[in-house]
């Protein structure tokens, strides 16, 4: 009895639903996307310590001043850099019109290395942006470039990017922008430098990468070991706990 | 290292001779706490049927689960603060100042999401071999209870680091309960105990986690531990086994759980921990599935992230509720996405429990209802746009359909017969 009141009540809602599905078919819906080109993908190698300790200093040169590492100062790494808690800068809440330039002691896990990468070295001249240039991975940014002597200006070639609906939209960065004028560093050194840098800042995000990497194979070889000791254990026993037993005298 | 082997090899022949001298004692204990004949009924001499395989290894791995949780819950409470100005950075005082603080942490986070992984797999088995059906309805229902508390449980834990998708996703669940009538709205406010999402909220928060779903969690265990013992396991081919006992008393087609079943499974129990610590030392945020990228960044009222996404265990739920055009029915559908598993051994007629004897009929049944689990657990994690949402529909219409199907399904489907015992293989 129960069972068919259910079954009808549900038949009901099943009936409603349909309908409700029916009459959702025409609602218009627009796509959205995250990353309006396609990322560069970096090779983030951690084991590398002496590049980290460079992306360290490169940091200190480009970043620190306007970017605190609030979360990092008692690391190792921040003592041989002489990081200290005195020589980042605190942003009062409604500086810089009210988007004061973050912490960025996570920015490798909330954003990836990859759009880290590829955002810092797809700034291109956009004068009617107050700071003079826009940017492609993250359009109407508040950051000014911080790379206009290392790596240039580059400017737009391909403007048809913004109409979106010509179906421009992901594509491949350099497809959009060229380099016009070349800054101190060629643009393979400027690379590099901007590498290091994701490097470092990806070590801050997780620093417990190398001691995971360090203790990591220990624990899984000797889980493997007790595995094929228990198993084995399991088989043996298993061939004859099965026997049939002896015929009742 | 060899003198150390061989002392404890000595200690232990020492220990083991003298232990039959002491049995007075554990029967003195016994007499007054019974907790070695509670033993032995339930772990050593629970008659198990002897067919048990592997699928029978996740009711042991979800126990695993949930001691893992609470060891590491422990001692992340030690470090944690549940302010809204401390907690975000108490989480990365625990990751980096904490001697090991990473390890319990990423324990815990990997914990919960493989806690899901077994249950899912755990509830598959049930429907697979027909576990809720008679004499184990209530030990189904139990079940369902479960996974609601567990469910309770993951959602008040993930509000707790007080991430961006932490603050926006309690936002979110929280406002469904404006959707019940008349006092909707006020159930709102006494959940957060303020009139918007705040501090206050991730407090009590924080006390429903440690101490009220948890222990809830523990005591339901209990009763579902207590309700298998009573009527016995089901088998892979839902054969009743009780029919048959030799003279006496023993299940002719059972086994004593130790020590076949405790060996065969210890393997498996430490195949999942080192499923578990590859996660932990090297995808500890599993592709931004277990840990999402959105929730390391500090909470913010001010800013709404982009797509606001449940974690991946909540998402099918999710994907119904926004296939729904409307919010109240949509909440109502996506609580009744859970409840009405509590009726499905009074919607399943059939008289065979085992799919391995079950009709073709059955099987598609099932193949729908776990499909379009995946499928709505797929779609939960994508914007709700174009044709992700017309998918989503027809995946919750799919789902829903299952309820309406079985009774019918399994009352004309065409099952084999079912042997008096269970077949040598």
């Amino acid at each position: 009895m129960i069972m068919i009141m259910l079954s009808q009540s549900e038949f009901r809602s099943v009936n409603l639903l349909l309908f409700l599905m029916i009459a959702c078919l025409p609602v218009f819906s627009f796509a959205v996307g995250d990353a309006l080109v396609e990322l560069d993908s970096v090779k983030v190698d951690l084991s590398d310590k002496q590049r980290i300790l460079r992306g360290g200093q490169h940091f200190q040169q480009s970043c620190l001043s306007c970017h605190s590492l609030g979360d990092f100062v008692n690391d190792p790494v921040a003592k041989e850099l002489g990081l200290t808690k005195q020589q980042m800068p605190v942003w009062p809440e409604d500086s810089w019109n009210g988007h004061p330039p973050p912490d960025l002691s996570l920015i490798a896990l909330s954003m990836s290395p990859d759009w880290l990468y590829t955002y810092l070295r797809t700034y291109y001249v956009d004068r009617s942006r107050p700071t003079g240039f826009n940017n492609l991975v993250y359009p109407n940014t508040n950051m000014p470039n911080p790379f206009v002597d290392m790596q240039g200006r580059q400017v737009l070639i391909n403007p048809n990017y913004f109409d979106r609906h010509a179906g421009h939209h992901e594509q491949f960065w350099y497809r959009i922008i060229k380099l016009k004028e070349t800054g101190r560093l060629s643009p393979a050194d400027f690379d590099e430098y901007v590498d290091d840098i994701v490097l470092f800042l990806t070590y801050v995000s997780d620093p417990s990468i190398h001691i995971r990497r360090q203790i990591g194979p220990w624990v899984l070889g000797y889980l493997l070991l007790f595995i094929s000791v228990t198993y084995a254990y399991f088989k043996l026993m298993g061939r004859f706990y099965f026997k049939p037993p002896p015929p009742h005298r | 290292m060899f003198l150390f082997l061989l002392a404890s090899a000595f200690f232990l022949f020492v220990i083991l001779s003298v232990l039959p001298y002491f049995r007075g004692v554990g029967v003195w204990i016994d007499r007054r706490l019974p907790i070695f004949s509670f033993l032995l009924e339930h772990l050593t001499y629970y008659p198990a049927p002897k067919n048990l395989n592997m699928w029978y290894a996740f009711g042991a791995l979800a126990m695993v689960a949930c001691v893992i949780q609470f060891i590491s819950g422990i001692w992340l409470v030690m470090y944690y603060t549940p302010t809204a100005d401390q907690a975000f950075s108490s989480v990365q005082l625990i990751m980096r100042e904490v001697p090991y603080g990473w390890l319990v942490r990423y324990v815990h986070s990997t914990g919960v999401s493989m806690w899901f992984i077994v249950v899912y797999f755990h509830i598959f088995r049930g429907l697979l071999y027909g576990s809720y059906k008679t004499p184990r309805e209530l030990l189904w229902m139990s079940g369902v209870v479960l996974l609601f508390l567990l469910m309770a449980e993951a959602y008040t834990g993930y509000v707790l680091p007080w991430g961006q998708m932490s603050f926006w996703a309690s936002k979110v669940i929280i406002s469904l309960f404006s959707s019940i009538p008349v006092v909707g709205n006020d159930i709102v406010v006494w959940l957060q105990g303020d009139y918007e999402v705040s501090g206050v909220t991730l407090h009590r928060f924080f006390a429903f986690h440690v101490v009220g779903f948890s222990f809830l969690i523990l005591a339901m265990i209990f009763l579902h531990i207590i309700m298998l013992h009573s009527v016995g396991s089901n088998n892979p081919d839902g054969i009743d086994i009780m029919k048959h006992k030799d003279r006496n008393g023993w299940p002719l087609d059972a086994v004593p759980y130790y020590p076949y079943f405790v060996m065969k499974y210890i393997p498996i129990i430490l195949f999942y921990l080192l499923v578990f610590f590859i996660i932990v030392f090297y995808a500890p945020t599993f592709y931004g599935l277990f840990l999402e990228a959105e929730n390391f960044e500090r909470a913010n009222p001010l800013v709404t992230p982009l797509h606001i996404k449940p974690s991946w265990y909540l998402s099918p739920y999710y994907a119904i509720l926004r296939s729904i055009p409307d919010k109240s029915l949509g909440a109502l559908m996506m609580l009744l996405s859970i409840l009405l598993w509590l009726f499905l051994p009074w919607l399943d007629l059939s008289p065979v429990r085992s799919m391995r004897y079950r009709g073709w009929m059955s099987r598609v049944a099932l193949a729908t209802v776990v499909g379009s689990f995946v499928l709505l657990g797929y779609l939960g994690l994508q914007p709700a746009v174009g044709w992700y949402l017309v998918m989503s529909r027809v995946a919750t219409v799919l789902y829903f359909s299952f309820f309406v199907l079985i009774p019918i399904v399994s009352y004309y489907d065409h099952d084999h017969v079912v042997p008096e015992r269970i077949p040598e293989r």
